[in-house]
């Protein structure tokens, strides 16, 4: 089966830097893909060079199998492009921008208006249709620009940066937004520096450094592969430190770090082994109170398969 | 109806419909606009109280002049910024990369934008009719003259919105776009005191019939023929600085290039058919000559990376659109069209249109000259640029370089050849302006100067001719192997 989007050896050059090195990944209908990495990692130029709006040195880009780099103006009609900043235009009102864009991508007097009203509703910008651009706050423009980003009904859609600027409502009723647009089978790559924003709604991550993909997968099995020991979380009613003291005593503890209120414990052994480790600090009167397996996050991901260096 | 309607509606430029509404809606227009009825109402007034109280029979040109003065103003310096305004706005307000995906073309996006400074043109005119009109009540004007500077200024004013937004599509970042704004701005102020001062002496002392003599509507129409001719040139190489560097935008660039080599063939024709001097025969064939190297420019400096990138793709066995082969340059037309574009303008040496005597000889060698210059200021730059080791930045230069040479060799010959003789005994057209260059007095194309062109000339030539005749291979190649892929494909 043909993947959505496919990025196959993607290479980009700016005079002697290496924007971005021989990347490879792709992402399937219906799914969300996180794209992470550090500031200058090559985020923003690889989703520019998928948007067609830059050329790669080396490499090609794949939409439900077509070249971007030999049919654009046929890709483009598939993709959804959202910047991380919406361009604004002066003394135009919503209503106005997004009839120029219904225009622009070739909807007729009949579609124009339902397709505009429609993403307005997705949006929830109907009752501001009449505002001044210039006048609408960050969240508002975002919509706008994912609202925009829609009216083409496209298959892909590129998102950089959709929650820099958003506060926590914001990110929260963003969010949803991407699932309802991901559950009408759109795909999305999706960039952003709030991982724990992507580590709620992503299928899979692409992790980019210095220009090339580091890692790449779905999350479940990345963060099954972050340690090939067991990683534990414990918390006490004992204070911490006294925890940490009595870990280092246990035998199989490899490593402790402290997270929230208690302990993330890097941990080799069996099933037995982890029921004995209860036992003991049981026995040492700690009164564990919590105490389970600990799921990775994005952030732990991230951190472990980068060095969160700059180009 | 209705029909009529949404089929209009499908045809109606999106750019166009934006343009307008922003610019009707913004300060800048708004404001030209009433100042510039301000003034006309302020030159009337005055007028009014002064010019008719004199009784003098020059009255109405006088009132024409300021009238027409303030519209020139309008057309040669405002609309042209609003043109430059609406397309750098693209860039400054972050909503370039958007228009650029949207789904219109660079060309429809060029188009609408030209489209939108002609109609607010067409209201500032609007606006000036009544003012301009009442000239003649006050006598003294010739109707024919009168328009036809009005038409001029009219076009002119549509053309330099053209040249506003080139500027605009230009300008990468902010800096460069502020230089180019300053640029441009002074260019339009001078350009609109120059046709001013060019207008108030034909319609106060000469009058464009007896500039012009028999020839007054061959010349006017010509001369618009031409000056549309190069606005689409411009709006083609325009379209192009926007468009995808894959797509084939050069096809456009060279259409219209072969559009103005043929107007100007025309023009040689229909001047000579006036006016039997093998001298002006010459400008003219220099005009074609460059006009025909606008036509090679776009192919010839190309960096072939499709051809590099499709052969690298084939062997990887991804590529299997053999339509695309058909983009890569080259190929027996190629070369056929380059030899007789350059061949066609000597045969009005063999066969002069003019009835009267005529010596063709006479300054054959600076045409010569004049087409190994060119040959030499185009060629080399463009045969350097295809070496696959040229860095992009100096690709860049080399490219500047071509397009700025032949525009200012035109500049040059245009403004010294626009007279027959000069005060100062110096020479008045574009071959003794080159020959010049090159020997005391006489077409000295035999001196060391005139030898380097030549060499260069030669050089460049002979390297692109062979650089063709390797696309030509590359093609076959890659043809070759797109229909092995094919077969294996099927297999």
């Amino acid at each position: 089966m043909t993947a959505l989007l496919e990025v196959r050896g993607l290479t980009r050059k700016f005079g002697q830097l290496t924007a971005v090195n021989d990347a490879s990944f792709s992402v399937g209908a219906g799914e969300i893909w996180g794209f992470i990495g550090p500031n200058g990692a090559g985020k923003t130029t690889t989703m520019r060079t998928i948007a067609t709006l830059d050329i790669p040195d080396q490499g090609d880009i794949f939409i439900e199998g077509r070249s971007v780099l030999v049919e654009p103006q046929r890709t483009r009609q598939r993709i959804g492009f959202m910047p991380d900043a919406l361009g604004t235009y002066a003394d135009t009102t919503i209503y106005e921008y997004l009839d120029f864009f219904a225009r622009a991508v070739g909807l007729s007097q009949e579609l124009r208006p339902q397709r505009v009203r429609e993403v307005l509703s997705f949006t929830d910008l109907g009752k501001l249709c009449d505002r001044m651009m210039d006048s609408l706050s960050k969240g508002m423009s975002q919509r706008l620009c994912l609202a925009k980003t829609l009216l083409h009904d496209p298959a892909l859609l590129i998102l950089d940066e959709p929650a820099a600027g958003l506060d926590p409502r914001a990110r929260v009723e963003f969010r949803e937004l991407i699932r309802a647009l991901a559950s009408q089978g759109k795909g999305i790559l999706i960039s952003s520096h709030i991982l724990s924003e992507l580590s709620e709604v992503c299928d899979g991550v692409v992790v980019i450094e210095k220009g090339s993909i580091v890692r790449e997968g779905r999350v479940h099995e990345l963060t099954k592969n972050i340690s090939e020991h067991e990683m534990l979380f414990i918390r006490t009613l004992e204070p911490v430190h006294e925890l940490e003291r009595a870990l280092a005593e246990i035998p199989g503890v490899l490593k402790t770090r402290q997270e929230k209120l208690g302990m993330v414990v890097e941990f080799q052994g069996e099933e037995d082994a982890i029921a004995d480790l209860l036992q003991a600090l049981v026995q040492r009167n700690l009164r564990p109170i919590e105490f389970h397996w600990h799921k990775a996050d994005l952030e732990e991901l991230f951190l472990s398969f980068t060095e969160g260096n700059l180009q | 109806m209705s029909r009529f309607l949404q089929a209009l509606d499908r045809k109606i430029n999106p750019v166009f419909v934006k343009e307008i509404r922003q610019s009707l809606r913004g300060r800048f227009f708004r404001t030209a606009f009433f100042m510039a009825l301000a003034a006309a109402w302020i030159t009337t007034l005055f007028v009014l109280s002064n010019g008719l109280r004199n009784g003098e029979q020059t009255s109405g040109q006088w009132f024409f002049l300021w009238q027409h003065g303030i519209y020139i103003l309008t057309s040669f310096i405002v609309i042209p910024q609003l043109a430059n305004r609406g397309m750098s706005a693209e860039r400054e307000e972050n909503t370039f990369d958007a228009l650029m995906i949207s789904g219109l073309s660079p060309a429809r996006i060029v188009m609408g934008k030209v489209l939108a400074a002609s109609v607010l043109q067409g209201l500032f005119l609007f606006a000036f009719l009544p003012f301009l009109s009442l000239g003649f009540a006050f006598f003294g004007l010739d109707l024919a003259t009168s328009l036809i500077i009005l038409l001029f200024t009219t076009v002119g004013g549509t053309g330099f919105a053209l040249f506003g937004i080139l500027a605009a599509c230009l300008a990468k970042t902010r800096a460069s776009n502020n230089l180019m704004q300053g640029m441009f701005t002074i260019g339009t102020v001078g350009l609109s005191m120059s046709w001013i001062g060019f207008s108030s002496a034909v319609i106060m002392d000469l009058g464009l019939v007896s500039l012009f003599g028999g020839e007054l509507f061959a010349g006017v129409a010509v001369t618009l023929l031409l000056w549309y001719l190069f606005l689409y040139w411009t709006f083609a190489f325009t379209a192009a600085t926007l468009t995808h560097p894959e797509e084939n935008a050069s096809a456009r660039i060279r259409f219209a290039s072969l559009l103005l080599s043929l107007a100007a063939l025309l023009g040689a024709i229909t001047h000579l058919s006036f006016v039997p001097d093998p001298e002006i025969l010459n400008i003219w064939v220099v005009s074609i000559l460059l006009f025909t190297m606008l036509t090679h420019i776009p192919s010839i400096t190309e960096e072939d990376t499709l051809g590099r990138r499709a052969l690298a793709d084939l062997s990887m066995k991804k590529w299997r659109r053999p339509g695309m082969s058909l983009l890569l340059k080259g190929g027996n037309r190629g070369v056929a069209f380059f030899l007789l574009s350059l061949g066609i303008p000597f045969l009005l040496y063999l066969f002069p249109v003019s009835s009267s005597p005529f010596s063709p000889s006479v300054g054959f060698e600076g045409v010569i000259a004049a087409l190994f210059v060119i040959l030499a200021l185009t060629g080399t730059p463009s045969l350097l640029s295809s070496r696959a080791s040229t860095s992009p930045r100096r690709r860049m230069f080399l490219r500047l370089f071509i397009l700025v040479s032949l525009p200012f060799i035109s500049l040059i010959s245009i403004l010294f050849g626009m007279g027959t003789k000069d005060p100062f005994g110096f020479p008045l057209n574009a071959i003794h302006l080159i020959t010049s260059a090159f020997g005391e007095e006489d077409y000295a194309y035999t001196s060391g100067a005139f030898g380097l062109f030549g060499i260069f000339a030669l050089v460049a030539f002979i390297g692109n001719l062979s650089r063709m005749k390797k696309a030509r291979q590359e093609r076959k190649s890659i043809l070759r192997s797109l229909t092995l892929t094919k077969q294996d494909g099927e297999d």
